[in-house]
């Protein structure tokens, strides 16, 4: 990242390398990927970490699909914070799958309501949420980050969710320019809350455009730059997942994955061939 | 189910004497005018008005004597200075006192917020070391994980919430855009809600557009077509604000004779929206309408 020097109303120039990711991500940090299940996942970039050493990593998703699934075949994950995990109409992740079974990672499990609400609180900088998600369920018995209190108002019983707020959000988006505008131009997800969550966001897109292009179209911005730290150029960067309205799922690569997934063996030799190259 | 209906309908059926009415949502522009105007007409009593800033609208509520709280941050007339009726009836009681639930802007979202939520509060940290922290509307949270203290901000839960927009379908499905203050929240926060639009269209105009449907057709019992029903409030790509309207106000509120002049001539004379706009005339709703279209470029939705 660079700043354009000279001019007193200086743009910010938050156009980075996709290898200079590395440098903006630690071992224990915590991540949220954006996207939902098999769309638009933040594949370009979940394929950079797998690349690096960074390890330990705490990983927040609401809707998993192969970037989580690639994260804890890599072993890059120490904590899972989610939702859901799994390829949609494609079945089940396998390496999730897996590592739940061994139970080598730490999982912590929610609704996708009450991942928005720890993000939501993580994104107005309070230390926990009310909701009415999770009453009455086994949630609040396997997840530490939620608590039955009672309303300071009526007394109603709630849960109180605590505050995610993750040092990175990595999200794939259709557009962007230097200064961190991101057009999402099919379903956002929580895209733009991981966003505000997040310490730091960086944003891969399949095209880097001017600004005035941004501004034609201002009811697609749904990443503001106040809330962006970095912008990857990384055209197909949602990898096999689909970009609308850029590609669909690849579906043989979809299911080329899940076969190299059924084994750990075959896995490594999928992170050789498709990753690590 | 048939929503579309006619301005005094909707006004007769969903808003009662005594009900909560959260109106005004998009600020400065997209205020319900024409709907507050009719409940003058159908002479309400002892509304609670609710909105972060009414503009204008809730001085006239309250001079023309239909309101007996205010749930609000502001009450004034933005443009010209204070609102008059407002501070008659705090002043002196006239037409009537005034309770007062006293927000800043982001409590009351935060507060029709949790009510959409269906939770009785939202934590937060705004108010706190301000005078009106001590208020009923506010109460101390602790946090059940670090023990911190917060500001609960009790539910705001309106009977009805009555939204302009720019087009619905006749299920109530409304697309809505440019300033939008706190209209989702509201729609999702009230137990009714009342859609006046622009535009009526077909439901095959409100699926061609899925990301501009903020208001959602479940939520929605009644559908009124009132083309320049926010006057004199901006709609964006359809009326412009009219400045002068509000500064004739402001001059003509002065003094209570001078309110009930304006408010016989504006509101109870003209007997309903369609002789409003007659009263404002062609000429003037011509202006007011935007000089040509600055329109986005088309989004393709195919795949």
């Amino acid at each position: 990242m660079r700043e354009k020097e000279g001019e007193k109303d200086k743009v910010m120039d938050k156009l980075m390398s996709l290898k200079s990711l590395r440098a903006e991500i630690r071992s224990g940090d915590t991540i949220v990927l954006g996207g939902g299940g098999l769309v638009r996942k933040p594949m370009a970039l979940v394929e950079e970490l797998v690349r690096s050493d960074i390890t330990d990593l705490t990983v927040v998703t609401v809707l998993g699909g192969p970037d989580v699934d690639l994260l804890l075949g890599a072993g890059r994950v120490k904590k899972l914070i989610y939702a859901y995990v799994g390829f949609d109409f494609a079945g089940l992740a396998p390496n999730f799958r897996r590592a739940r079974e061994e139970k080598r990672v730490e999982f912590v499990e929610g609704s996708e309501y009450i991942l928005i609400a720890a993000l939501e609180a993580g994104a107005k900088e309070i230390p926990f949420m009310p909701v009415r998600s999770g009453l009455g369920s086994d949630l609040l018995r396997i997840n530490p980050t939620l608590k039955e209190f009672i309303s300071p108002f009526g007394g109603e019983k709630l849960v109180a969710v605590k505050a995610i707020r993750p040092d990175v959000a990595l999200l794939h988006v259709n557009y962007a320019d230097a200064p961190g505008y991101g057009q999402i131009l099919g379903d956002r997800f929580l895209d733009p809350l991981c966003a505000r969550a997040a310490k730091k966001t960086i944003l891969s897109a399949e095209k880097v455009v001017e600004t005035k292009k941004i501004e034609e179209q201002p009811a697609d911005t749904a990443i503001l730059k106040l809330w962006t730290h970095g912008v990857i150029e990384a055209p197909g960067g949602a990898g096999f997942t689909s970009c609308y309205p850029n590609y669909a799922a690849d579906l043989s690569r979809i299911q080329d994955y899940l076969e190299q997934a059924s084994s750990k063996e075959k896995f490594t030799g999928y992170l050789e061939k498709n990753v690590l190259r | 189910m048939q929503k579309v209906c006619s301005l005094p309908e909707a006004i007769s059926k969903h808003v009662q004497d005594g009900s909560a009415v959260v109106m005004g949502c998009g600020l400065e522009s997209l205020i319900p005018f024409a709907a507050g105007y009719e409940m003058i007409r159908q002479r309400k009593k002892n509304l609670t008005l609710i909105c972060p800033i009414s503009d204008m609208q809730f001085d006239i509520l309250i001079g023309a004597g239909c309101v007996k709280k205010v749930i609000a941050a502001w009450v004034g007339n933005v443009a010209a200075g204070l609102g008059h009726n407002f501070r008659r009836a705090m002043e002196e009681g006239v037409p009537n006192p005034l309770e007062i639930e006293e927000h800043s802007n982001f409590t009351i979202g935060l507060g029709l917020k949790a009510a959409a939520m269906g939770v009785s509060f939202l934590p937060t940290k705004t108010v706190r070391g301000s005078d009106f922290s001590a208020s009923k509307q506010f109460r101390a949270v602790r946090c059940p994980f670090t023990d911190d203290e917060l500001l609960a901000v009790r539910a705001i839960v309106p009977d009805v919430a009555i939204l302009h927009v720019q087009r619905a379908d006749s299920e109530g499905n409304a697309h809505v855009w440019g300033n939008l203050g706190v209209v989702v929240e509201a729609a999702r926060a009230a137990k009714t809600v009342i859609v006046t639009c622009e535009e009526l269209v077909d439901h095959d105009v409100i699926l061609s557009d899925p990301n501009r449907t903020l208001i959602q057709g479940f939520l929605v019992s009644s559908v009124v077509h009132l083309p320049f029903g926010s006057h004199p409030s901006p709609t964006q790509g359809y009326a412009r604000r009219d400045n002068d309207f509000y500064f004739d106000y402001h001059e003509k509120s002065r003094t209570r004779e001078g309110f009930q002049r304006w408010l016989q001539k504006w509101v109870l004379d003209v007997k309903n929206h369609a002789g409003y706009l007659a009263e404002l005339g062609e000429d003037r709703v011509r202006k007011l309408k935007p000089e040509g279209n600055l329109f986005s470029p088309p989004v393709s939705f195919n795949l």
